[in-house]
């Protein structure tokens, strides 16, 4: 899958139409004839198609993605110095969103419960995430004075952006667990259960939940997505540095090997994250498992 | 059957008919959206556009029901405004999204086995990017500005009406129901195409409508970080990162218009949910 | 009734003020077995849920006397309710495979019972004496290799296995009160007849059971005492041979008259008058209209190995005549339907439909003869356009037929008089219809075409006693009046044996023993049709 993902903006990227160093000095570029040409040599575009995509392949296996053309440094260096705030903060808002998510389903129980938990999955998932970003921001630095209002020191910094991030995706991962207990719950296992005296609680974590969350586990890669997504905008919104502004910037300034680097990674995340998920899925469920 | 399924059963034939009032109102709120994106001057007489920079950063009151901008602009015409750039990006992409859908789908349904696996995995690169930032790298290959905006929006969406398209085609290609046709006599390609077009139509529907939500979200989104339509075109994204510089002291700026995008995304995602319902009903 | 197990008397369960269940009086002694019968909708399964509070929360439940093992269970809150479940009352469910959560171990799921009651009245239990508890349990209902089983799940075990360990599950805290909710259904013969051995045994060291079943044979079997109900209300009770030889009430009668295997071929089952079809067809009964020689038919497993689900079966069917096909599930049945219809090419051998070929043929030009040949399945809804009226299907039929347009819809109506459906519900859509009706309209389609053969699998399984009665019949007043010829698949021997003329007795892909209907049902040859024939519940013979 990610030969088809690199394959695939490869070729976006030559169909579309315009020449690429066109594309990449933009608009308004004054640059002569000859720069251009030279241009076009460096980046090799004057050669077969056939041997350009060949070339780029392998460049890919080998880790090397070509210089960025605004900042003048490797691509993967751009790319891995920012990658670890990014992480930190897909890391925690995870945690934040599988917290409320487990904790609203677990405690929905009657029908008021229930439509209020509706009502705030609603709320979460509707809203756009600058929005919710800005009113934190608006409520907790400005007026509040919790947290600090941009930068990226620090713990501190770090909540406002996390929980921002979080949101549409704890409203997202309660909806489908809060459906699935139910859905659980009308199975005759669950019948069987209750007849050997099982308490509401007991029935949920002795059952109910494991079953619930396996069709959460197949959400993963959605959910991820989702945050990287998210990230681009939750980034420039709270003026941190990582993957989402680098991001951001490389599309602004229409700085394409950078833009097809980061294509490629996502690619690569999200096959890691589909293997681990079909190695964690019949570890679950023992249906799954091959017979031995 | 476990019990409370089969006491569901019973109880069907008995229950009252709720009144979908949620539903309604959300109906409500689209219809009202809608008629502020065709006929703002129905509802505010002023001109978005007009600056007053004596009026800069008024907080709301009775002469501007939303406030005013640094510019001194009224934010309520401005909201008004932006209803009609917003929407149109959101009906325009899903629009064309759910027709692009549709026949990708279908070849990949009826079409012989090897074609159906490229589109498939074509797919299936597409689906596993999130909507943003397939929306993102289409901007980085056409440029800002709010028609590629649309377009990007547009490509982000086909995939997911794309792949019910073509599992609708799959199952109803495998079903029973086509069998039995085939062994009463019937062709079994026309069988399939009659008959997959009224069963998608029913799925397709709610998630378009949701995903009218979901674009103008993305729409909204990239002219918030700038690559849309450009100052001072009203549009609700663009409204907001505007505000955002003004946050500590002027709020309305950038509330108002993300209320806006909150309560239209809501009123599309309840209303689509009542369709669902609708639908599920009616299928066995 | 009373008893010093269960004592009920006015018992009423309504929901949202309808009321389900009314004036029931039930009484249980230890050592004995109670079986509450009846059709679908009768009410039978949430009276058995009252026994242990298990009604959902719309429900309200009403007695002026309901004494579960001595205890008054009338206003039981929810935390005593849980403390009774499982220790003094016990649920054994239909279909193990999901009443057994696939999630844990069979181990874990026996031993649950004891967990849950060990805080409550009985003290810790630890892992090894828990794992002794369940392996002692295992034994107890003869499931062998105890400690491998334990360590497996539900979709690891063979039917008869799974079944048996749900038994467990609810007997290891050795509950007095048994309750079998259709222990029985959707288990092969062979099962079936295990389970209700065990059932029996439990019943003679003491324990008492209410059974739940829609099926007076298996009752039969095991019950000393039998109420039947319907809609709600018990309409006769009393010793179950009593009852059985001797009904007083006009609902068992038509229950006991409806079981088909207690009919030889000829009689008719329900008290419907046969329908006027025609003049009755001439038929040449030897003329062979459908044959098939050395079919094989394989497929190929997920994990890459081929799985032969028809081995070298040959048959004819002659005009006018029904062929029973008879085997339990994997024998192979059902896929030789499918080759038969044309819907799957063998893998080897050849079917001819009126001597000419069939199955050799390409889809082009099978589909212009296959007016000849028509199907009736198992589930009349999922072979219906759910979004077509049932007058429309049968014009689609019609049209397929080439019969004019305008000729159409008389015709429709004039079909659907002669399966007996009233000319209204022909503007119906299916999902309107009741599973007889659907029935109808599947077998008036198929009689559009005017076919020579019919194919049927499983044509009565989903349907009520009384409704199959009624279907059977209809099949046999279309095969005599219209000189059709079937194939009638099921794996209900009772069914088959009162359809058929002759009968192919199907195990693994493979005719184990073939002969005329009753010469074959009494006596049997082949060891696996003697097994096949001893398993089968009749009402009248008892345990």
């Amino acid at each position: 899958m990610v030969w088809g993902a690199a394959t695939l903006s490869f070729l976006v990227l030559h169909l579309v139409p315009g020449d690429p160093v066109d594309i990449m000095l933009g608009v308004q570029s004054t640059a002569t004839e000859a720069t251009k040409d030279r241009m076009h040599h460096e980046l090799g575009l004057d050669r077969p198609l056939i041997l350009q995509y060949l070339d780029y392949l392998g460049r890919v296996v080998r880790l090397d993605f070509g210089t960025s053309y605004r900042l003048q440094r490797p691509v993967v260096d751009v790319i891995g110095s920012q990658l670890m705030p990014t992480l930190q903060l897909a890391g925690l808002a995870i945690l934040i969103a599988v917290l409320i998510a487990v904790i609203i389903a677990v405690l929905s129980r009657g029908p008021l419960a229930r439509s209020i938990a509706s009502l705030l999955e609603l709320i979460t998932i509707s809203s756009p995430t600058f929005w919710t970003g800005l009113l934190l921001l608006s409520i907790f630095s400005f007026q509040l004075h919790w947290f600090p209002v941009a930068g990226g020191r620090g713990f501190g910094a770090l909540v406002l952006p996390a929980v921002t991030l979080a949101l549409p995706v704890a409203g997202i991962l309660s909806q489908v667990l809060r459906h699935d207990l139910e859905v659980v719950g009308e199975q005759p296992f669950v019948d069987s259960a209750r007849a050997r005296g099982l308490g509401h609680f007991q029935l949920l974590t002795r059952h109910s939940l494991r079953h619930a969350s396996l069709p959460v586990v197949t959400l993963t890669a959605y959910v991820v997505g989702n945050l990287l997504g998210g990230a681009v905008i939750v980034e420039q919104l709270f003026g941190r540095a990582g993957l989402g502004r680098v991001t951001l910037e490389a599309i602004s300034n229409r700085d394409l090997p950078v833009v097809m680097a980061l294509v490629i990674f996502a690619a690569v995340i999200f096959v890691v994250i589909n293997l681990v998920v079909d190695a964690l899925t019949p570890l679950l469920d023992p249906r799954m498992r091959s017979r031995a | 059957m476990s019990l409370t399924n089969f006491l569901a059963g019973t109880a069907a034939g008995t229950t009252r008919r709720r009144m979908p009032i949620a539903a309604i109102v959300a109906g409500a709120v689209l219809l009202v959206l809608l008629i502020t994106a065709l006929f703002p001057g129905l509802l505010t007489s002023t001109d978005p556009l007009a600056t007053a920079t004596s009026e800069s950063r008024q907080p709301p009151s009775l002469a501007h029901p939303f406030g005013t901008d640094t510019l001194g602009r009224d934010m309520f015409s401005r909201v008004v405004y932006g209803a009609r750039l917003s929407l149109s990006f959101g009906i325009t992409a899903t629009l064309v999204a759910v027709l692009a859908g549709i026949v990708i789908g279908l070849l990949a349904g009826l079409a012989p086995r090897w074609v159906d696996n490229i589109v498939m995995r074509v797919l299936e690169i597409a689906l596993a990017f999130p909507e943003l930032l397939v929306a993102l790298v289409v901007i980085a290959l056409l440029g800002p500005g709010t028609v590629n905006v649309i377009i990007a929006i547009t490509i982000a969406a086909v995939p997911v009406y794309a792949r019910i398209v073509r599992v609708t085609t799959l199952q109803v290609k495998g079903s029973s129901f086509v069998e039995a046709a085939t062994a009463l006599g019937q062709r079994r390609a026309l069988v399939i195409l009659r008959h997959v077009l009224p069963n998608v139509l029913g799925p397709l529907l709610v998630l378009a409508t949701v995903g009218i939500g979901t674009a103008i979200i993305s729409g909204a989104g990239l002219s918030f970080l700038g690559l849309g339509p450009v100052s001072p075109t009203p549009e609700w994204g663009l409204l907001l990162s505007d505000g955002r510089s003004s946050l500590g002291t002027a709020w309305w700026i950038a509330v108002f218009p993300g209320i806006a995008i909150t309560v239209t995304v809501i009123a599309t995602t309840v209303f689509g949910r009542f369709l669902q319902r609708r639908f599920e009903g009616r299928r066995s | 009734m009373s008893g010093e197990l269960l004592s009920v008397r006015g018992l009423s369960i309504s929901f949202d003020g309808v009321e389900v269940v009314h004036g029931i009086d039930l009484g249980l002694a230890a050592g004995e077995c109670l079986a509450l019968v009846g059709e679908s909708g009768s009410g039978k399964t949430v009276t058995s849920r009252a026994m242990l509070g298990q009604i959902p929360r719309p429900g309200l439940v009403s007695a002026a006397e309901l004494v579960v093992d001595g205890v008054d269970a009338r206003d039981l809150g929810e935390r005593d309710w849980q403390r009774l479940r499982g220790s003094r009352v016990g649920l054994v469910s239909q279909d193990a495979l999901v009443s057994l959560d696939p999630l844990r171990t069979i181990g874990r799921e026996i031993s649950e019972v004891l967990e849950v009651h060990a805080g409550r009245e009985r003290g810790r239990l630890s892992r090894a004496e828990l794992g002794r508890a369940v392996h002692d349990e295992l034994v107890h209902v003869a499931v062998p290799r105890p400690e491998l089983r334990a360590r497996q799940y539900a979709h690891e075990l063979s039917g008869g296995l799974r079944q048996r360990a749900l038994v467990a599950s609810a007997t290891i805290a050795k509950p007095r009160l048994l309750i079998a909710d259709e222990p029985t259904t959707a288990l092969d013969l062979t099962v079936q007849a295990q389970v209700l051995e065990l059932l029996a045994r439990l019943k003679g060291e003491g324990t008492g059971v209410l059974l739940i079943s829609h099926d007076l044979a298996v009752v039969a079997r095991i019950a000393d005492r039998v109420a039947v109900m319907r809609s709600g209300e018990i309409v006769e009770a009393g010793r179950t041979e009593a009852v059985l030889a001797a009904p007083k009430h006009e609902y068992t009668r038509a229950l006991l008259a409806a079981t088909p295997s207690l009919h030889r071929k000829g009689e008719r089952l329900s008290a419907l008058p046969p329908l006027r079809l025609g003049r009755g067809e001439p038929v040449d009964r030897d003329r062979v209209v459908l044959s098939a020689t050395g079919i094989r038919q394989s497929f190929r497993q997920p994990d890459g190995s081929r799985l032969t689900a028809v081995d070298d079966v040959s048959l004819e069917l002659k005009a006018g005549r029904t062929l029973g096909i008879v085997g339990e599930s994997g024998s192979g049945k059902t896929t030789l339907g499918r080759v038969l219809l044309g819907l799957q090419r063998p893998d080897g051998g050849e079917v001819l439909l009126d001597g000419a070929p069939w199955s050799a043929l390409p889809e082009r030009d099978r589909r212009r003869r296959r007016g000849g040949i028509q199907a009736v399945y198992q589930d009349p809804l999922s072979s219906f356009d759910p979004r077509v009226k049932v007058g429309a299907i049968l014009r689609e039929a019609l049209a397929l037929s080439g019969v004019p347009g305008a000729e159409r819809r008389g015709r429709a109506v004039e079909l659907a008089g002669r399966v007996g459906l009233a000319e209204e519900l022909l503007g119906r859509s299916p999902l309107a219809l009741s599973g007889g009706q659907r029935q109808r309209v599947a077998i008036a389609r198929a009689l559009a075409r005017s076919p020579r053969v019919l194919i049927c699998d499983e044509p009565v399984s989903a349907l009520d006693v009384s409704i199959q009665a009624q279907v059977l019949d209809l099949f046999a007043d279309v095969q005599q009046q219209l000189g059709l010829a079937m194939v009638f698949i099921s794996h209900d021997l009772g069914v088959v044996h009162h359809v058929s003329d002759e009968v192919l007795v199907m195990k693994d892909g493979v005719v184990v023993e073939r002969g005329a209907a009753d010469s074959l049902f009494t006596a049997p040859q082949h060891p696996y049709t003697q097994a096949l024939l001893s398993a089968v519940p009749t009402p009248g013979a008892s345990s």
